[in-house]
């Protein structure tokens, strides 16, 4: 065993630059579905990147041996001599508050209770709750020393109608934060088994939407992992992106916001110890600047935003925090409006060119004030003409996952039913 | 180990099992701008999980504390009304030996990885950027339980995956194909300028080609589509912890397809890419055959201890975790659909206005059975004849009703590897199968 520093200082009068990432997790949980699984969790994980003569190279494990150097020096080799690759510059980031006083055994128990009587109202599919500490320290020979812990709530549940051969999709539903206090456990269970209720008398669409409406959840999962891809300096820099630089698509801004104390997706530091910060990546439509890392915003030669992701086990990528939507117009729910509340089948989008065809197994428009369910829709289209199509917001702004919006509502979507 | 399992007994466990995970990685990635070494080293951990007072405890490590046992049982929380499977002592040492030993250098494998991406570069002239990963895991498991079953498994699992981007006008083509296995070095085992062939062909391809009409369509599904139908339609709902909430479990000994459909998930295939290969999973089960559908009945769940008791089904061997961390999901092997009788031409022949469907593009389910994927290589047909190439495909549908309306399967047969989603975990899968001929969604 050896300790941080000294892997620096090995580093140092090998002459070579080094970063060494290091994560101290523990985790507690408890999922339901027809047993219980209670389960907890303490790891440790270590990864070191290597700077010399423009290469790189990189190694991990889960013990910080002596031999984690000389790995990553061998692979130093088969890098490529490349003038940006450099090492993240001196950073002791600021922190922010994203650390609550948390009880990794019992907290998982006392929110698993507190669900458990949405069994009384629905199908109740499974029900997951985890609680995360984790301690990240990264420290680097060019001066970079951030270290900071982090805790997370995530609560998950997954209900259906299920009677005499009818069963009906999976209505999931989630709710997540670095705080107890933004655990809203009452909120998750109104909203199970009022869009269970929904889905348990579907009809096919008679006639195709004029307007469609994406809640917040569905923006969440529609939209995130598209504008994610999209915004990310790397595909951006190699032509892999469907959005072009100061080009304008409709009105909607989009922000990056890493500050956001409640999410558990906030950080004060990226996965390469710089101080992060809130980002416009659009502005009324116009897509003013990628998110990157310190390598990617060398090669695009703009400041970096800071946006670096990684475990232990990879090198640093680029990745959003939370994305917060707004849009100047202001919508209402029609008749007749399709709303949308899940999507599946985001994961085969095209990401290059933003194209996508999703399934909405959970969608209702209204009529005669009655809220009616609807069977099997296929959305088509791409981000470029989804993001054309916003015409406006209602309601209020909620986030799911990463993403914050209120209803969206667009036009122009191709729907299949 | 022993001691672990002895000292949760000693706290009051009626059953403890403790699996070990030991693995190897090496990843490199090259692009038309980069080469990097995205992953070298070695990831171990333990996990030991108790059966105390009818609960599941559960404790995941990567550095040994003395108090695992302790932690373990404290960790137990539930109903009190767990109830499992319990096996025979067993002792047992699985070890695949590639062809040839994998010992390449890092740099050797850059090397590879770096003319796969010239050739792939070289392939078109309309190709814009290109990602070529090479993996290789080297895997040491291991499976220790009261009931005195000892299994120790080690093997390698190798890869090569290509995706690439052409661009003709306004027009933008992404095609991707991969290469997995457990025989040794994926370049030594496939010939892999066949795959850059692919990765051409399915490129020129969406270039030309057009959307399909949007609706209800004749198809013929090649292996690779009925492979990822077979995992994704039909294997999700045959996962017993979904199954008991889903449209399947209620089907059980029903008729739901002609007689030569079957759809087996199955630990052990003999095929270089199925690398869904678990002879024993997790749970320190031995692997069986499973027939979902069973010539056109549906048959059998797929299930861990838990749910083979629950169920009443022998155990079947799919209790899988991606690593020491995750817990155990119910998660299938290799999934694939048995060939049939008819011939290719055979099933091309009868659509008079339809879309043969070649490759697919990932793929989701909901446990009421409705699925959808993509599709990045298909082809319109007229008349029997294949007449043009598709681009910005996606099918959709029910997949009981999809089953019924199977009307050919062919004797053909291929697999293909992949990894499967579920529960935030992904373990490596196979999905195999014939041609069919069926009525889908296209949109």
């Amino acid at each position: 065993m050896t300790d941080v520093f000294k892997v620096l200082e090995r580093a140092k009068a090998m002459g070579v630059s080094a970063e060494l990432y290091s994560i101290m997790r523990r985790e507690g949980g408890v999922r339901r579905e027809n047993q219980y699984y209670a389960r907890s969790l303490q790891e440790e994980g270590y990864g070191l990147r290597v700077f010399k003569d423009g290469k790189v190279g990189f190694a991990f494990s889960t013990i910080l041996t002596d031999d984690l150097l000389e790995k990553a020096m061998s692979s130093i080799r088969a890098s490529e001599e490349d003038v940006d690759n450099v090492p993240p510059p001196p950073s002791r980031p600021r922190h922010l508050n994203l650390r609550d006083e948390l009880d990794l055994q019992e907290l998982p128990k006392e929110l698993m209770r507190t669900l458990e009587d949405l069994r009384e109202k629905v199908n109740l599919v499974s029900i997951d709750v985890d609680v995360e500490e984790s301690t990240i320290k990264i420290v680097s020979t060019e001066g970079v020393d951030a270290e900071e812990t982090r805790t997370g709530i995530y609560v998950s549940v997954m209900a259906n109608y299920k009677e005499s051969g009818t069963v009906s999709p999976e209505v999931w539903e989630s709710a997540s934060s670095r705080f107890r206090r933004g655990i809203d456990v009452d909120l998750i269970k109104r909203e199970v088994i009022e869009k269970v209720k929904i889905s348990a008398k579907r009809e096919k669409l008679g006639r195709k939407p004029k307007v469609i409406a994406f809640t917040p959840k569905a923006a969440a999962e529609l939209l995130g992992p598209i504008i994610s891809s999209a915004i990310n300096g790397e595909n951006v820099f190699r032509g892999r992106s469907p959005l072009k630089l100061k080009e304008k698509y409709g009105s909607l801004t989009v922000v990056d916001n890493p500050e956001d104390e409640m999410s558990p997706y906030s950080r004060s530091f990226d996965g390469e110890g710089q101080q992060t910060s809130r980002k416009v990546v659009l502005e009324e439509g116009v897509f003013s600047r990628p998110l990157t890392n310190w390598y990617w915003s060398r090669k695009l030669k703009i400041e970096n935003s800071c946006s670096a992701i990684r475990s232990f086990a990879s090198t640093p990528s680029i990745g959003v925090s939370n994305l917060e939507l707004e849009h100047p117009g202001r919508a209402e729910e029609t008749p007749g409006t399709l709303v949308i509340d899940q999507v599946q089948g985001v994961h085969t989008s095209n990401w290059e060119t933003g194209e996508f065809g999703v399934v909405a197994p959970v969608s209702w428009y209204v009529e005669n004030n009655q809220i009616k369910g609807v069977r099997e829709v296929v959305i088509s289209g791409n981000l470029r003409s989804l993001l054309e199509g916003i015409v406006g917001t209602y309601g209020e702004k909620r986030r799911y996952m990463y993403l914050r919006a209120g209803h969206l509502v667009t036009e122009g979507l191709n729907v299949v039913y | 180990m022993l001691e672990l399992l002895k000292r949760a007994e000693g706290l009051g466990a009626i059953f403890a099992d403790l699996r070990t995970y030991d693995v190897d990685e090496t990843s490199v990635y090259v692009t038309e701008t980069t080469k990097q070494v995205t992953s070298l080293g070695r990831e171990a951990g333990s996990s030991l999980r108790v059966l105390v007072n009818g609960n599941w405890g559960y404790y995941s490590f990567s550095k040994s504390t003395g108090d695992e046992a302790e932690r373990a049982v404290n960790s137990a929380y539930g109903d009190e009304r767990i109830n499992i499977v319990f096996l025979p002592p067993k002792r047992d040492r699985v070890k695949v030996l590639p062809k040839k030993e994998v010992n390449k250098s890092v740099e050797e494998i850059m090397r590879d990885a770096e003319k796969i991406k010239e050739a792939v570069m070289r392939s078109h002239p309309s190709v814009k950027s290109v990602n070529v990963r090479i993996f290789i895991s080297k895997i040491n498991k291991g499976y220790f339980s009261t009931e005195e079953r000892e299994i120790e498994m080690s093997y390698s699992i190798s890869g090569v995956s290509i995706r690439a981007t052409a661009r003709e006008g306004e027009v933008t083509a992404s095609a991707s194909a991969s290469l997995s296995t457990h025989l040794g070095y994926p370049l030594e085992v496939f010939d892999v300028n066949q795959t850059v062939e692919v990765v051409r062909k399915r490129l020129e391809n969406q270039l030309k080609g057009r959307p399909p009409r949007g609706g209800d369509a004749d198809v013929v599904l090649a292996p690779d589509v009925v492979g990822v139908f077979s995992h994704e339609a039909l294997g999700h709902l045959a996962e017993a912890d979904l199954a008991v909430n889903g449209i399947l479990g209620e089907l059980r000994g029903k008729k739901i397809a002609e007689d030569f459909v079957t759809v087996v998930d199955s630990g052990v295939l003999d095929h270089p890419m199925a690398h869904g290969f678990t002879p024993y999973d997790d749970e320190g089960v031995e692997s069986r055959e499973v027939k979902i559908v069973d010539r056109g009945l549906v048959s059998e769940m797929l299930v861990d201890r838990f749910y083979s008791a629950y169920l009443g089904e022998r155990p079947t061997g799919n209790g899988r975790a991606e690593d020491f961390r995750s817990p155990l999901l119910i998660r299938m092997r290799n999934t694939y659909m048995k060939p049939g009788s008819w011939s290719k031409e055979e099933l091309l022949k009868d659509v008079k206005s339809g879309y043969l469907l070649v490759s697919p593009l990932g793929g989701q389910t909901s446990p009421d059975g409705t699925f959808q994927f993509g599709i990045q290589e298909g082809y319109v047909i007229e008349n029997g004849e294949i007449q043009g190439t598709l681009r910005n495909t996606a099918i959709s549908g029910y997949t009981i009703e999809t089953l019924g309306k199977i009307t050919a399967v062919s004797k053909d047969f291929d697999v293909w590897p992949g990894h499967c989603g579920k529960g935030g975990q992904s373990v490596p899968v196979s999905t195999g199968g014939p041609y069919i001929r069926v009525k889908v969604k296209v949109g």
